[in-house]
C-alpha cells in the first residue's frame, strides 16, 4: 500500500499564512541553530553563550535557610507553581531559579533528580544581570541540558511581589508555551533573521499598528469593550446581555479593523497568545496568592483607563481580557482549545472568544455601555 | 624508637599491602622501616587477620597492633590521588564531623572524649584534635578513627598548579583500647589520650616521603607573598601570628559549634571553593553550619511567613509545603509548617480538596513525622469532614463502610463487635464511619474493636499498616 504524505489540515486564522510561515521556518531553525544570544523580556527560552559555571554545587535547604525576603518569594512561586495557576504548569520537570543580587543563586522545583524543594547554591550570585535570562542547565551546575529560566532581583531596590509575577509571566513563555506552540514561526521571533522581515515584529504591531489616531481609536475601543465584558461576566450572577452585547461589539470593531486597516492577522493573534496569556496569569496569580494585582488590567477594569498604547502593548492587553472572559465563559476549557498539545493547532483567543460567545444563550437585545458616545 | 620511624613504616608497608594495583606511582620509594614505640606488637597482613575482623574490621589496615593489655592500634591509609573530591576522607572517618587542619603539634582537643564497645568489649576511642605547624592535617572525630593525618600543605597556601602531583593520601590512627570497670576508666582514658598526644608530638616525618617538611613549608609560604628564594630556607621559628591554617582551623571549629562569624563563614567559603580535600571539608562544614542555623529558625521563619501570607492564601501555601516537607522527611519543617497553620486557626475545614489531597500524599511518605499528630490543624471532626474525607480517601484506595446502614445496623455508639466466623483476617482494618466517629476495626482476639481517627495522621497510619499487611498477604 502505498503511503501518502501526512497532510495537516490547517484551520482558522493561522492557516493564512501556513505557506509563509513553512518557508521560514526552515530558515528559522536553522538560524535558532546558529543563534548565541538571545535575551531581554519575552523572549523564548534560547540558549545563551555564559561562562562556565559547572563548579556550582547545589545545596538542598528548607525554605528557612533563606533570608525572609527570598524565603517570602520562593513560598509563594511555590504555591503557584504546583499546578494551581495552571494545570501543567508547573516545576516538576522545569526548575526556575531566583537570583538574588548578592545573595544567592536559588532553585526550586526538580532541581535535582529525585528531589523536590528550594535548593541554594553555596556560590554567590550577582552574575546574572538581564532581568531574565535562559540558559542551558549545565552552565548553572544543573544535571541536564535543558534551558532553565533564571529570574534576577535585588531585594533591595525590588517590590517582591512584582518578582513573584515576572517570574510566572516569563516561566510561563518559558516552560509552557515553549513546548506548545509549534505553529509559530521561530523567525517571528528572532532578532536579526534574515527572513524576519516577511512577518510583522513584535515591535512593529506595538508601534506602527498603533501609532495612526484611527488604529488607536479603534483598539482603545476594542480594549473597552472586552473590559466591560469581562466585568458583566464577572458580576455574582453574571450579566449575560450585558456581556454578550459588549462582546459582539468588541467582534465588530475587530472586524471592521481589520477590513478598513491593513493588519498583519497572524501576528497579531500569535502575539495575543503569547502575552496575553501570561499577563492574565499574573492577575491569577495575584488572586490566587490574596495580593492585589498591580497589572495593567486592574487600571482597566477598575478605572476604565485604557493605557497609552505606545507604551503598553495593546495585545497583551486584549489577550489577556480575552483569556479572563474565556476564563468566565468556559471555566477551563478554553486552555485546551488554545493549547490543544499534541493532538492539533490550537486556536487564537480571538476564535476562542467567538467559539464561546457562540455557546451564549441568546436573550434580549441591550446595549454595550462600554463605548458610549464614542466615535465608531 | 619515634614516630619519625613508625611513619616511614607505615607506608612502606602501605606499598607492600596494597599491592602493584593500587600502588600510587608518585609515592618515593626509598623508606625506611624501623619497629613501632613501646609496648606495641606490630604486623602489616595482607588480610586482616582473624582477631581484627572479630572486631568488625575486614579492611587490612597498613599495620595491626595489639599490646599485652588487649588495646588494638591500627593504622590505615587511603589514596586520595584519583579522588576529585576527597569524599574517600568520609569513608575512612566514617561519620566524622570534623576535618580539622593542624600541624605535627596537638594544640587544642576537645574535653570530651568518647568511646564506643567492640562485640568483645573493647572501647573504641575517639578524641578531636587541633593542631597548627608545618601543613600537615591533623582531623579526628567521628565514631571510628582517633587520629587522621592528611598530607594538605599546598591547599592553605593558595594551592600552585603543581599540586595535583602531589600525593593526596590520609594516614589514620585508630587506638581501641580495653577499659576497665568505671572507677578506673577515666584514669585509663587519660592515659591513653596522653599517650597519644605524646605520639603526636614526637611525629616527624622522614623527608624522604611526600610529606612536605618545615622548610618547604616556608619555602611555599614565601613564594606566596612574592618572595623569591631558589631553594628552601632553614626552618624558621614558629611564626607568632596565627598561620593561616589556624586560622582555618579556627573557622572549621567555629563551623562546628555552629557559630559563624562572617568572617569566618568567608574563611571557610573561599576554602569551599578549592577543589581540594579540605576544600569539601569545608563545604561540609558550612553546610552543616548552615543547616543547623537553618533548624534553628525554620519555626520563626514560618510563623513570619504565615503572618504575611494573607488568610486565604495560607491554607495552600501550608499544605504545598507540609506535603514537600513530609516527603522529604523533614520533620522540622513539617512541624513548623504544622505550628504556624495551628497559631493561625486553621483546621481540616480550612483546606481546599487539593490542599487535603496534597496533606495526604506526603502523609502517606512519612505520616509519623509530625508531633502530636499535626494537632488540632488535622484534628478530625467526622460531622464535619467525615464525607469529604471519606471521598477524597477513596481515591488512596480506602473505602469507609457506614455502619449504620448495614443490613443488620449496629448501634453508632458500640465499640466492640464479635467479628463474623466467616470474616477474613485479612478483611481488617475495615475502615468504619460510625455515628460522629471514623475509624477502623481492629482485630483483637475474636472480637473488633473500633479505633477512633482523631487525626489526619492517624488514617494515613492505618492506610500504611493496612497497605503492609495486603502486600504481605499477596506475597
Amino acid at each position: 500500500m502505498q503511503r501518502q504524505p501526512i497532510v495537516s489540515m490547517r484551520s482558522g486564522r493561522f492557516g493564512r499564512l501556513s505557506l509563509r510561515a513553512a518557508a521560514a521556518a526552515i530558515t528559522g531553525v536553522l538560524s535558532f541553530l546558529s543563534c548565541t544570544t538571545v535575551d531581554g523580556p519575552d523572549q523564548p527560552p534560547t540558549p545563551i553563550a555564559t561562562p562556565d559555571r559547572s563548579a556550582i554545587q547545589w545545596d538542598a535547604v528548607g525554605i528557612a535557610s533563606l533570608p525572609i525576603h527570598t524565603a517570602a518569594v520562593i513560598a509563594d512561586l511555590t504555591l503557584l507553581l504546583d499546578g494551581r495557576l495552571w494545570p501543567g504548569y508547573t516545576l516538576a520537570s522545569h526548575p526556575l531559579l531566583v537570583d538574588v543580587a548578592g545573595e544567592a543563586l536559588y532553585c526550586i522545583g526538580r532541581c535535582v533528580a529525585g528531589l523536590d524543594g528550594p535548593l541554594r547554591t553555596d556560590e554567590i550570585a550577582g552574575r546574572f544581570t538581564g532581568r531574565y535570562s535562559f540558559v542551558p542547565g549545565t552552565t548553572v551546575g544543573l544535571a541536564d541540558e535543558q534551558t532553565v529560566l533564571i529570574v534576577s532581583f535585588d531585594p533591595n531596590r525590588e517590590v517582591l511581589k512584582d518578582i513573584v509575577f515576572t517570574a510566572i509571566h516569563e516561566g510561563f513563555h518559558a516552560y509552557y508555551q515553549a513546548d506548545r506552540e509549534n505553529d509559530v514561526p521561530l523567525e517571528m521571533r528572532l532578532p536579526g533573521n534574515a527572513q524576519r522581515s516577511a512577518y510583522a515584529s513584535r515591535a512593529e504591531l506595538q508601534n506602527t499598528y498603533t501609532a495612526a489616531a484611527e488604529r488607536n481609536g479603534f483598539l482603545s475601543r476594542e480594549i473597552r469593550a472586552l473590559a466591560w465584558a469581562a466585568k458583566a461576566g464577572a458580576k455574582e450572577r453574571a450579566d449575560d446581555g450585558e456581556l454578550r452585547a459588549c462582546l459582539d461589539q468588541f467582534l465588530e470593531l475587530r472586524r471592521i479593523r481589520h477590513s478598513e486597516l491593513p493588519t498583519p492577522v497572524m501576528e497579531e493573534d500569535l502575539w495575543e497568545r503569547t502575552e496575553g496569556v501570561p499577563l492574565y496569569l499574573e492577575r491569577k496569580a495575584a488572586t490566587l496568592l490574596g495580593r492585589s494585582d498591580t497589572n495593567v488590567l486592574e487600571q482597566i477594569f477598575d478605572y476604565g483607563v485604557v493605557p497609552d498604547l505606545s507604551m503598553v502593548p495593546y495585545f497583551s492587553i486584549t489577550g489577556a481580557l480575552e483569556a479572563v472572559i474565556l476564563d468566565q465563559l468556559t471555566r477551563d476549557e478554553w486552555r485546551t482549545w488554545v493549547f490543544p498539545g499534541r493532538s492539533g493547532e490550537g486556536l487564537s483567543l480571538y476564535d476562542a472568544v467567538v467559539r464561546a460567545r457562540s455557546s451564549l444563550r441568546p436573550g434580549l437585545p441591550v446595549p454595550c455601555p462600554a463605548n458610549a458616545g464614542a466615535e465608531s | 624508637m619515634n614516630m619519625r620511624h613508625l611513619v616511614s613504616l607505615t607506608i612502606a608497608a602501605s606499598l607492600l599491602v596494597l599491592g602493584a594495583a593500587a600502588e600510587p606511582t608518585g609515592l618515593p620509594s626509598r623508606v625506611h622501616i624501623s619497629d613501632p614505640p613501646s609496648r606495641w606488637k606490630c604486623e602489616r597482613p595482607e588480610e586482616a587477620p582473624e582477631w581484627l575482623v572479630a572486631e568488625g574490621v575486614t579492611r587490612p589496615p597498613i599495620l595491626a597492633c595489639r599490646d599485652d593489655a588487649g588495646a588494638i592500634l591500627l593504622l590505615s591509609y587511603t589514596d586520595l590521588s584519583t579522588s576529585r573530591t576527597g569524599y574517600s576522607v568520609d569513608t575512612l572517618v566514617s561519620g566524622a564531623e570534623d576535618q580539622l587542619p593542624g600541624s605535627w603539634r596537638v594544640q587544642k582537643k576537645s574535653s570530651a572524649f568518647t568511646t564506643r564497645q567492640t562485640p568483645s568489649r573493647l572501647a573504641v576511642t575517639r578524641v578531636r584534635l587541633v593542631g597548627s605547624g608545618n601543613g600537615l592535617t591533623f582531623a579526628a572525630g567521628g565514631s571510628t578513627p582517633t587520629l587522621v593525618l592528611m598530607e594538605q600543605v599546598p591547599l592553605a597556601y593558595s594551592e600552585p598548579p603543581s599540586t595535583t602531583a602531589l600525593h593526596q593520601y590520609i594516614l589514620a590512627f585508630e587506638v581501641r583500647t580495653s577499659l576497665p570497670p568505671e572507677p578506673r576508666r577515666k584514669a585509663a582514658i587519660d592515659e591513653r589520650e596522653r599517650e597519644l598526644e605524646r605520639w603526636v608530638d614526637t611525629l616527624v616525618v622522614d623527608h624522604s616521603i611526600a610529606l612536605l617538611q618545615p622548610s618547604e613549608f616556608e619555602f611555599l609560604s614565601a613564594t606566596r607573598v612574592g618572595a623569591s628564594t631558589a631553594s628552601p630556607r632553614p626552618a624558621a621559628p614558629a611564626p607568632v601570628a596565627p598561620s593561616p591554617a589556624e586560622a582555618t582551623a579556627k573557622a572549621f571549629i567555629a563551623g562546628d559549634s555552629g557559630e559563624l562569624a562572617e568572617p569566618t563563614a568567608r574563611e571557610l567559603e573561599e576554602l569551599a571553593r578549592t577543589e581540594s580535600t579540605l576544600g569539601s571539608a569545608a563545604a561540609e562544614t558550612l553546610r552543616r553550619a548552615r543547616l543547623r542555623a537553618a533548624s534553628a529558625r525554620t519555626p520563626e521563619v514560618w510563623r513570619t511567613i504565615a503572618t504575611n501570607t494573607p488568610k486565604a492564601t495560607l491554607p495552600g501555601l501550608v499544605a504545598v509545603f507540609l506535603s514537600a516537607a513530609l516527603s522529604n522527611n523533614d520533620a522540622v519543617t513539617a512541624n513548623a509548617v504544622i505550628a504556624s497553620a495551628t497559631e493561625s486557626s486553621l483546621t481540616l475545614a480550612s483546606f481546599s480538596d487539593t490542599d487535603l489531597q496534597s496533606i495526604l500524599v506526603g502523609l502517606e511518605s512519612f505520616p509519623g513525622l509530625l508531633v502530636d499528630g499535626g494537632g488540632p490543624a488535622l484534628a478530625i471532626d467526622a460531622a464535619r469532614d467525615g464525607e469529604r474525607l471519606a471521598r477524597l480517601l477513596a481515591r488512596s484506595g480506602v473505602t469507609f463502610i457506614d455502619i449504620a446502614t448495614l443490613a443488620r445496623p449496629i448501634p453508632p455508639g458500640e465499640t466492640r463487635w464479635k467479628l463474623l466466623r466467616s470474616t477474613p483476617a485479612n478483611s481488617l482494618p475495615v475502615f468504619v464511619r460510625s455515628g460522629q466517629n471514623l475509624g477502623r476495626l481492629v482485630r483483637d482476639g475474636a472480637t473488633a474493636r473500633f479505633e477512633r481517627f482523631a487525626t489526619l495522621v492517624d488514617v494515613m497510619h492505618a492506610v500504611r499498616a493496612a497497605g503492609t499487611r495486603n502486600s504481605a498477604m499477596a506475597r
